[in-house]
């Protein structure tokens, strides 16, 4: 026993000052980004516009990774939050709510809409959920596209533009993403966070311990939703429109997979830091081959999936 | 502490278990045996709620647990092992006990080290469960279900592919166990094994309970012979 305890000990330590590092680092990381705008000024405005994006990615990745990689539930479903919080946030700001105050009705909207199909698709596993995600994205965007009266049809919504600067946006994106990747570390440590790891390794064994694997799952998802629907709502007041085929469209689903794929799946870091690279090469690829773009993401995650299934995280840490 | 009334499962033409009616006592450890097919694991898996009875009742401590699903039943106080070991690979020793303890038990905590000690797995705690044995695993599946706080353990076929030292050390565990406090049940295939650790033996064929007794008399029994053996047994 006395092994055991020395043991664990000099891990815990080791675990410990990792952390303490990574921390450090992230710190750093979030210091740079909240000064970059100052020290650019007026000229920095593409930055300004490339990082909010980056941003809502990064915010975005960390919480698809809760279901998809945490749970194991691969998501195909989770443009339908980021475009319900949009929505949310365009119409509340169109009827004269500032958009601070927007985006916890935009966050409880978008998880209430999780809970809705949450709890009867999370009883499926593997592709059977995945098939389901696909369907209830789709269905989400038909709807928005069809209930015109309230989403503004394939027209849109237009936001009124006020006198706010656009470091509204790039702040709160700041925000978002310093707050995901803060959620997705404390839900790995939470016992919710093991939890859905016994449900992503064996949901009947996980069952046989008392763990409820519906609620559970509907937890994450709704947790993930949240975000995600917040990132939607910074996303509608930075670009003052949402229209459905652009908040509801299929490839925003596919992108955050592409992103969690590229920089690791369930990892506090790994998705990102995807989402980051998928950001670079998404600006190369549009510029370059804007008829072909897609095509090259599909290739992409062919490769990655054959030559290291567990991204660039496992890559990184082999070199070092 | 557990009774089974009149439980019966039909798989659509098939019955798998019919009409089982058994009472379990507090501290007592029981076998169930029985050739294939005999039903033993479907009666297992309707104890456990991961099936549910199409008739009959459960009921355990005096509480109804009839139509319970699997993680009611494990909350209730009734832990459980796999035929087929299923641990969650990628977790350690310790995360299945504390996640055991987090989820199944009443106030959240587990006796970690005693269960580690009981269970001899002190050595591969922080082990992740791939890097064990077949007979680590089973250990790992028996500390897994009691660190929910199990009143009542039920064992499938602990001892399934264990060598000859691996099984007696598995016996001794499971007398543990008891010792412990807990009553076990628990489905048999090595039938020495059996003798040497139930007081109890309740023979199913076809579904149906056919002897129930002191393993030694059960298996001595014509009727046992012959469901094993055939007619000419």
């Amino acid at each position: 026993m006395n092994r055991l305890a020395a043991g664990s000990t000099s891990d815990d330590r080791a675990r410990s000052s990792a952390g303490r590092r990574q921390v450090a680092i992230a710190l750093a990381v979030a210091g740079v980004l909240a000064a970059m705008p100052l020290v650019l000024g007026p000229g920095g405005s593409y930055f300004t516009r490339l990082a909010i994006i980056g941003l809502l990615y990064v915010a975005s990745a960390a919480a698809w990774d809760l279901v998809g990689g945490l749970t194991g539930q691969v998501s195909f479903g989770h443009a339908a939050f980021f475009g319900v919080g949009a929505y949310v946030t365009a119409i509340l700001v169109r009827g004269g709510i500032p958009l601070v105050l927007t985006l916890l009705p935009a966050a409880v909207a978008a998880a209430a809409y999780a809970a809705a199909w949450g709890w009867p698709c999370l009883r499926l596993r593997g592709p059977f959920f995945a098939i389901a995600t696909i369907g209830v994205g789709e269905a989400t965007r038909l709807a928005a596209l069809l209930w015109e009266p309230v989403t503004g049809g394939a027209t849109g919504l237009t936001l009124p533009i006020g006198r706010s600067s656009a470091l509204v946006p790039y702040y709160l994106a700041l925000g978002l993403a310093a707050a995901s990747i803060g959620i997705a570390v404390l839900v790995r440590r939470s016992r919710l966070g093991l939890g859905l790891a016994c449900v992503r390794e064996d949901v009947d064994a996980a069952e046989s311990i008392g763990i409820r694997s519906g609620w559970i799952q509907v937890q994450a998802l709704m947790i993930s939703a949240a975000i995600v629907g917040v990132a939607g709502s910074i996303y509608a007041r930075y670009l003052f429109y949402v229209e459905p085929g652009d908040v509801f469209a299929f490839n925003r689903s596919i992108g955050l997979i592409l992103m969690a794929i590229i920089g690791g799946v369930n990892s506090v870091w790994g998705p990102p830091t995807g989402a980051v690279l998928f950001l670079g090469l998404e600006q190369v690829l549009a510029a370059w081959f804007p008829a072909a773009h897609l095509g090259i993401y599909g290739l992409l995650l062919i490769a990655m999936m054959l030559f290291e299934p567990r991204g660039l995280r496992a890559i990184v840490s082999r070199a070092c | 502490m557990l009774s089974v009334e009149n439980l019966t499962k039909r798989f659509g033409g098939l019955t798998a278990v019919n009409g089982v009616t058994a009472r379990f006592d507090a501290g007592t450890i029981t076998a169930i045996i029985g050739p294939n097919g005999a039903g033993k694991t479907t009666l297992f898996a309707m104890i456990a709620g991961a099936v549910q009875p199409t008739g009959g009742r459960i009921l355990f401590e005096g509480r109804e647990l009839t139509g319970q699903r699997a993680d009611a039943v494990c909350r209730a106080g009734i832990g459980r092992t796999f035929q087929v070991v299923r641990p969650f690979w990628n977790l350690s020793v310790l995360e299945h006990l504390r996640a055991a303890a987090l989820f199944g038990g009443r106030r959240g905590h587990a006796d970690t080290a005693g269960i580690l000690a009981l269970t001899g797995l002190e050595r591969r705690a922080d082990d992740p469960a791939r890097t064990l044995t077949l007979a680590d695993c089973r250990r790992l599946e028996i500390a897994r279900a009691l660190a929910t706080g199990a009143r009542l353990i039920l064992l499938d076929e602990t001892m399934a592919g264990l060598t000859a030292e691996e099984t007696q050390s598995a016996v001794e565990l499971v007398k543990r166990v008891r010792q412990s406090g807990r009553t076990v049940i628990l489905i048999e295939h090595v039938l020495p094994a059996v003798t040497g650790l139930a007081e109890r033996a309740l023979v199913l064929d076809r579904g149906a309970v056919i002897a129930d007794g002191p393993p030694r008399e059960v298996l001595a029994s014509p009727v046992v012979k012959k469901a094993y053996l055939g007619e000419e047994g």
